[in-house]
C-alpha cells in the first residue's frame, strides 16, 4: 500500500513538474501607452506559437505572458513585440513598424513625465 | 485528532488577528463620478481593483500601509493609512491628455441596443453574426428575440420574418439606407444578402426617421454591407452542412489610389440533395442554385465624397414532387416547382462636404433595381417584372448650435410592376414624389432629446399623404432611459408576390375588391434599465408597441379550398410585449434571456382573429462564451415557440383543437480562431423536432396546401464552416 501510495505521490510530482516547467508566465516590459496598444499587442501576440494568453497593462508598461516554454521562449516574444513597433525590455522598437502606429501610441516619452 | 482541530482553529485566529481590512471609494476629482476598474496597489505584489461604484478593500497583516492608485485617464496618485482609519476616500484628478481615456478596453457587446439613439435600435454586430454561422439575412436572427424567422411554405425553402406580430413586409427594409428590396424583390429579400458580406444590421422598432419614406410600419431594418476602405484585404469563406448545404463566398478590397478604393464580393448558395425525411413523395427543401455577384467603389475627395455600387443575383429553386426513376411515366403529371428570379441593382451616393463644419452636408441618393421572376408551382404560374428609380436629396445642418439639428430632403420614386398570374394580368406604375423635414433638438438643461418629423407625398394612385413621426428619448437618471414613439406608414399591397407561399396550395384565388393602400399608425415604446450586479453591467429592456391599421389587406385562409382577399372589414392591430435581460455571468460568459408575447389581430370579414400561423408567446435563453484572448469562442440558443393559430378545418397529426404544439429549438456552435482563419461546428435543431406532415392533399384538387407550415421541416443539422481572411 505504501509503495503505491509513493509511487501515486512521485508521479504527481512528475505531472506537476512537468506542467510547471511547460507553462510559464513572464513580464516584460514595453512602451505601451493606451488602449489602442493594448489591442495591437494582444491581437499581434495571441496567435504566436506557443502563447496562451497575452495581457497588456498599458499604466504599467507591462506585458504579461503565458506560454508553453517546449514551444517558445522569451526571445522569441520580444522580437516579436519590436516587430510591432514596440520596446521590449532592452530591445528597442522595429523603425518601420513604429512609423505605422497609429498616432497615439508614438508618443511613449508624454507618459513618463507624471 | 482534536489537537490537529486546534492547531487549525488557532491558526485561523491567528490569521484573523493578523488581518487588518480597509474599505474605500475612488471618485473623480472633477465629475464626483465613482471610478470603476482602478488599480489599488501596496505591499510588495499585492492589488485591489475598484467595482462599478468605486469601492475597494484591501486586507493586510500590515498597520501601515501606502496605497498607489493608477488608472488610464487619471494622475496616478498615493496614500498612506493606518489600520485605525477604515474608511478610505481617494479622489483622482482626471489627466490633461484627453486620448489616453480614448480606448478603455471595455468589450463590445454582440449586441448593442444603443442608450444614445433616441429611437429604440438594437445592432446586431459582426461578432453576432458570426454566432449564426449560416449563411444570409434570414438566418441571422436565431439569437434575437425581436425577430423571428418561418417557412413561408413547404415546398419553396423561403423564409420569411415577422417582428412585433407582423408580417416583415410591414418593416423596411434597407440595405445602407437605400430600399433595395421594394416591391416584388420585397419577398425574398431577405435570403439574397450573403451573411459573409454584412458587416451590422440595425434593427429599430417603433417609428423610424422620415428621411427614409413612409415604408416602415412596425420598424426598420438597416443592413450594413463590406466597405471598401474598412473591410479585410481578402477573405474567402465555405460552409458545408449535413443536408447537403454548400456555401462559397470570398471579397477582395483595396486601395486603387489616394482617391479611390474599391471592394469586388462574390457569393454562392448550392444544395443539390434530394431530401424526403417524412416520405411524403415531396422533397423537404428546393434544390438551389444561387449566385450573387457584387461590386462598389468609395471615392473620397477634398470637399466631396462618392460611392457607386452594383449588385447581380441569379437565383433558381427546384423542388416539388421527388421525380420518378426514368422511363416511369405517372399517371397524373407529377407536381414540380420552378422558380427563377435575376436581379440587378446599382446605386450611387454623392454628398458634399463642408470642411470645419461636421455638421452640415448634402447627400444625393440615386438607385435602380430590376427584378425578373418567373415562379411556376404546379399549375400556379407566374411572372413578376419590376423596374425602379429612386432619388433623393438630403441636406442636413444645424440651427445655431449643435443641439438643434435640421434635416430635410426630397424624394422622387419610379416603380414600375408588370405581373402575370394564371391568366390576368396585373400592371401599374408608381410615381411618388415627396419632401420631409426633421427636428432633432437636445433641450440645453434637460435630460431629454426629441425627434419630430413630417413628411409628404403625393401618390399618383392613392393621392397625398401625410407621414408624421416623433420620438423621445427621456434619461431618468444615467441607468434608467425611456423612449417613446409615434408614427404612421403607408404601402401599396404586392397581392400576388407577397403571398407567394400560398402558390402552393389548390386554393381559389378569390381577389373580392381592388386593393387600397395599407396604412397603419403605432404607438409604443422602451424602458431601458442597466443595473450593476456583482461588479457586472446588466441591461434590462422592457418593450411594449401597438399597430393599428387603417387599412390592411386581407389574405383570408381560414375557409379550405379558397383563398380570399380583401381590404380589412373589422379592426387590425397588433399589440407586442418583450422583455430582455442582457448581462455577463462570469469574465467572458454571456447570458441574454427573453420573452416575448405578441397579439396580431386580423380584421377578417367574419369578424377579427388572431393572425394564422402566428406564434404568441416565444422564450429565448442564449449563452455566449469566449476564451480569454478571443481564441475559442462557444454559443448555445435554445427558443420555445408557442402554439400557433390553424384555420379551424385543420386537424391533423401532431396539431389539437386548431393549435399547432409549442416546440423547443436548440442551436450550438464552437469556433477556434487562428492567425488568419476561423473554423466553426455548429448544430441547428439539435432535439431534431420537426412538423410531419407539412402537406396536405394531393396536388390535384382544392383540398391540397402547403403552406400551413409552423415548425420545421428538416430536422437536425451539423454544419462546419471556415473563414479565410487576410487583413
Amino acid at each position: 500500500m505504501k509503495k503505491i501510495t509513493l509511487a501515486f505521490l512521485f508521479f504527481l510530482g512528475f505531472l506537476g513538474s512537468k506542467a510547471q516547467n511547460k507553462i510559464i508566465t513572464d513580464t516584460i516590459s514595453s512602451s505601451t501607452v493606451c488602449g489602442t496598444c493594448k489591442s495591437i499587442l494582444e491581437e499581434g501576440l495571441k496567435f504566436e506559437k506557443g502563447v496562451i494568453r497575452v495581457t497588456v497593462v498599458p499604466d504599467e508598461k507591462k506585458i504579461i505572458l503565458k506560454y508553453r516554454v517546449d514551444k517558445t521562449d522569451r526571445m522569441t516574444l520580444k522580437n516579436k513585440i519590436t516587430m510591432l513597433g514596440y520596446q521590449a525590455d532592452e530591445l528597442l522598437a522595429d523603425p518601420q513598424a513604429f512609423e505605422s502606429l497609429p498616432a497615439c501610441c508614438k508618443k511613449p516619452h508624454e507618459d513618463e513625465k507624471h | 485528532m482534536k489537537k490537529i482541530i486546534a492547531i487549525v482553529f488557532s491558526m485561523g485566529i491567528f490569521s484573523a488577528q493578523a488581518q487588518h481590512l480597509w474599505f474605500g471609494k475612488i471618485s473623480n476629482k472633477v465629475s464626483q463620478e465613482p471610478i470603476s476598474g482602478a488599480v489599488v496597489r501596496f505591499g510588495e505584489n499585492e492589488f485591489a481593483l475598484s467595482d462599478a461604484q468605486g469601492r475597494f478593500k484591501i486586507k493586510s497583516s500590515d498597520t501601515l500601509i501606502t496605497l498607489y492608485f493608477s488608472h488610464l485617464g487619471y494622475l496616478p496618485d498615493s496614500l498612506v493609512v493606518t489600520h485605525q482609519q477604515k474608511g478610505i476616500s481617494m479622489q483622482m484628478t482626471p489627466a490633461p491628455v484627453e486620448m489616453k481615456g480614448a480606448n478603455i478596453g471595455r468589450k463590445r457587446r454582440s449586441t448593442e441596443i444603443s442608450t444614445l439613439d433616441s429611437r429604440a435600435v438594437q445592432t446586431i454586430t459582426t461578432r453576432e453574426l458570426q454566432k449564426a454561422a449560416c449563411c444570409n439575412l434570414s438566418e441571422s436572427f436565431e439569437t434575437s428575440a425581436a425577430v423571428d424567422v418561418s417557412l413561408s411554405d413547404a415546398l419553396t425553402g423561403a423564409r420569411r420574418i415577422k417582428m412585433l406580430g407582423l408580417d416583415g413586409k410591414y418593416v423596411q427594409l434597407l440595405t445602407e439606407n437605400t430600399s433595395e428590396f421594394r416591391g416584388l424583390g420585397q419577398a425574398y429579400g431577405i435570403q439574397y444578402v450573403p451573411g459573409h458580406w454584412m458587416e451590422s444590421i440595425q434593427i429599430l422598432k417603433g417609428a423610424g426617421s422620415v428621411a427614409q419614406g413612409y415604408e416602415a410600419f412596425t420598424g426598420q431594418m438597416n443592413v450594413e454591407l463590406l466597405k471598401p476602405r474598412t473591410a479585410e484585404k481578402f477573405s474567402m469563406s465555405a460552409y458545408q452542412s449535413s443536408q447537403g448545404r454548400s456555401e462559397l463566398t470570398a471579397h477582395v478590397a483595396g486601395k486603387v489610389n489616394k482617391a479611390w478604393h474599391g471592394l469586388l464580393a462574390a457569393h454562392t448558395q448550392q444544395e443539390h440533395v434530394r431530401w424526403d425525411m417524412n416520405h411524403d413523395g415531396f422533397l423537404d427543401q428546393p434544390l438551389i442554385n444561387n449566385v450573387n455577384v457584387y461590386n462598389r467603389w468609395h471615392w473620397q475627395g477634398k470637399r466631396a465624397e462618392s460611392q457607386i455600387g452594383i449588385k447581380y443575383l441569379r437565383e433558381s429553386r427546384n423542388g416539388g414532387e421527388v421525380p420518378l426513376p426514368d422511363g416511369i411515366i405517372p399517371f397524373v403529371p407529377q407536381y414540380f416547382i420552378n422558380h427563377h428570379t435575376e436581379r440587378l441593382y446599382a446605386w450611387a451616393k454623392f454628398g458634399i462636404l463642408f470642411p470645419g463644419k461636421p455638421y452640415k452636408s448634402i447627400g444625393n441618393i440615386l438607385s435602380s433595381g430590376l427584378h425578373n421572376q418567373h415562379s411556376q408551382l404546379g399549375w400556379n404560374d407566374y411572372q413578376g417584372k419590376e423596374k425602379n428609380l429612386q432619388y433623393s436629396f438630403l441636406y442636413q445642418t444645424i440651427w445655431k448650435d449643435t443641439r438643434h439639428q435640421i434635416k430635410m430632403g426630397a424624394n422622387y420614386l419610379w416603380d414600375q410592376f408588370d405581373e402575370k398570374f394564371r391568366d390576368s394580368s396585373w400592371n401599374r406604375t408608381e410615381h411618388v414624389p415627396g419632401a420631409f423635414v426633421e427636428w432633432h433638438e437636445k433641450p440645453q438643461n434637460l435630460p431629454l432629446d426629441i425627434i419630430v418629423g413630417l413628411r409628404a407625398d403625393r401618390h399618383n394612385l392613392y393621392g397625398g399623404f401625410l407621414t408624421p413621426r416623433f420620438n423621445l428619448k427621456w434619461n431618468i437618471t444615467e441607468n434608467n432611459i425611456v423612449k417613446l414613439s409615434y408614427g404612421t406608414g403607408f404601402r401599396t399591397v404586392n397581392a400576388l408576390v407577397e403571398n407567394i407561399g400560398f402558390f402552393a396550395s389548390g386554393r381559389e384565388w378569390l381577389v373580392e375588391e381592388a386593393p387600397l393602400a395599407e396604412r397603419s399608425q403605432i404607438l409604443g415604446g422602451s424602458f431601458i434599465k442597466m443595473m450593476d450586479w456583482f461588479g457586472r453591467e446588466w441591461v434590462l429592456t422592457l418593450d411594449y408597441y401597438e399597430t393599428h391599421f387603417q387599412n390592411q389587406w386581407m389574405v383570408d385562409v381560414e375557409e379550405s379550398g379558397k383563398l380570399r382577399m380583401y381590404n380589412q372589414k373589422s379592426p387590425s392591430f397588433s399589440k407586442s410585449f418583450q422583455a430582455e435581460l442582457n448581462g455577463e455571468l462570469f469574465e467572458g460568459t454571456t447570458l441574454r434571456l427573453a420573452y416575448k408575447y405578441d397579439d396580431p389581430r386580423s380584421g377578417f370579414s367574419g369578424g377579427a382573429k388572431i393572425r394564422p400561423l402566428v406564434e404568441q408567446h416565444r422564450f429565448l435563453a442564449n449563452v455566449g462564451w469566449e476564451s480569454y484572448n478571443g481564441k475559442w469562442l462557444a454559443d448555445a440558443t435554445i427558443t420555445h415557440t408557442g402554439r400557433k393559430r390553424l384555420p379551424a378545418y385543420y386537424n391533423l397529426p401532431q396539431t389539437a383543437l386548431g393549435y399547432s404544439p409549442g416546440f423547443f429549438l436548440v442551436n450550438g456552435q464552437v469556433t477556434k480562431k487562428f492567425r488568419h482563419a476561423d473554423w466553426y461546428l455548429g448544430v441547428e435543431n439539435a432535439l431534431n423536432f420537426r412538423q410531419h406532415h407539412p402537406i396536405v392533399g394531393a396536388p390535384v384538387g382544392p383540398g391540397f396546401d402547403a403552406a400551413m407550415v409552423w415548425g420545421p421541416i428538416m430536422g437536425r443539422n451539423i454544419y462546419l464552416g471556415m473563414r479565410y481572411k487576410i487583413k
